[in-house]
């Protein structure tokens, strides 16, 4: 795996969705002290939905322990969507456990990276730059017409 | 317009010129988490508030405090409020482990009760071990789940 000592987040959409209030402040302060230059915050899936449906992110950090639709079902939803890029944007899961059967089971639905609370702004650089390095997003078919590479837009 | 070369990665996207070291934007991440915590107390009130209104009267709503004492202790963790830990852990094993009935919901009570008291900040480390190691032995007498 590449090396990476410097970085500009600053083109970066970052999707953060957590029902608690704290967490989504936190986690969207320490994206934004990273220098992400768009952090979007959902509180339920529903408004994350709502969100990627106006604008997709490159990369989404998720809770996992969310009423009433949880971080899993979200992931779930999300990798379905085969037609969509959003099926393959980088996806860190969020979550107070670390048992390995949960572990296992994240990455096992696509999850790209597993954050347990709680994780230093270190740790979270860490994830944040594995699934850049890891990420293969942007070979996805964009939109419902599919297609191996999508055209890269120049306005 | 569209050009003929195919969407960059993000790794190129996050390498341009203005490019800073990991070092420096970690510290400015942990300046920014600094400033959060701040304002756990607040979070920390609504949050034992809403679990302490819950009626416990069917299992969504026994789901929703599971959901809601994980969130906490993760939450409690990243704010350095270690102390928070031990009581939710066992309130977490109660709503997953045991039977959900009036015994429980008076469990969980009790447990919520220790989480306002230990909130307060007049418990200390020794204090809060003290509660968690009592409530875990009053979970201890309520039925397991079939299967556990």
């Amino acid at each position: 795996m590449a090396t990476i000592t410097k970085a500009d987040f600053s083109p970066l959409t970052i999707l953060v969705i957590d029902d608690s209030p704290f967490m989504l402040r936190l986690l969207a302060e320490m994206l934004g002290g990273f220098g992400v230059g768009k952090v979007l915050t959902a509180a339920t899936a529903e408004e994350a939905f709502e969100r990627m449906q106006l604008r997709s992110p490159d990369v989404i950090f998720c809770d996992w322990q969310m009423y009433p639709t949880d971080g899993l079902a979200v992931l779930r939803r999300l990798r379905q969507q085969s037609e969509s890029h959003l099926a393959y944007v980088p996806f860190v899961m969020v979550t107070g456990h670390n048992a390995n059967e949960d572990v296992t089971l994240a990455l096992g639905e696509g999850a790209d990276s597993y954050v347990v609370k709680p994780f230093s702004s270190e740790t979270l650089m860490n994830h944040l730059i594995k699934v850049i390095v890891q990420d293969k997003s942007h070979l996805a078919p964009r939109g419902p017409q599919g297609g191996t590479q999508e055209m890269w837009a120049v306005e | 317009m569209s050009n003929a070369s195919p969407r960059p990665s993000l790794l190129e996207r996050i390498s341009g010129p203005k490019a800073a070291p990991l070092s420096s934007l970690v510290k400015k991440g942990e300046a920014a988490a600094l400033r959060v915590q701040e304002s756990f107390g607040d979070f920390l009130g609504k949050r034992i508030r809403e679990m302490a209104q819950m009626r416990l009267t069917g299992d969504p709503a026994w789901d929703q405090l599971y959901s809601l004492v994980v969130d906490l202790r993760g939450s409690a963790a990243m704010a350095g409020q270690n102390h928070l830990g031990a009581v939710c852990r066992s309130l977490e094993s109660l709503i997953k482990e045991h039977v959900r009935d009036s015994r429980s919901a008076k469990a969980a009570a009790s447990h919520i009760d220790a989480l306002v008291l230990l909130a307060s900040g007049r418990e200390d480390e020794k204090a809060a071990a003290r509660l968690a190691g009592e409530l875990a032995q009053a979970v201890a007498r309520i039925p397991r789940k079939a299967g556990l």
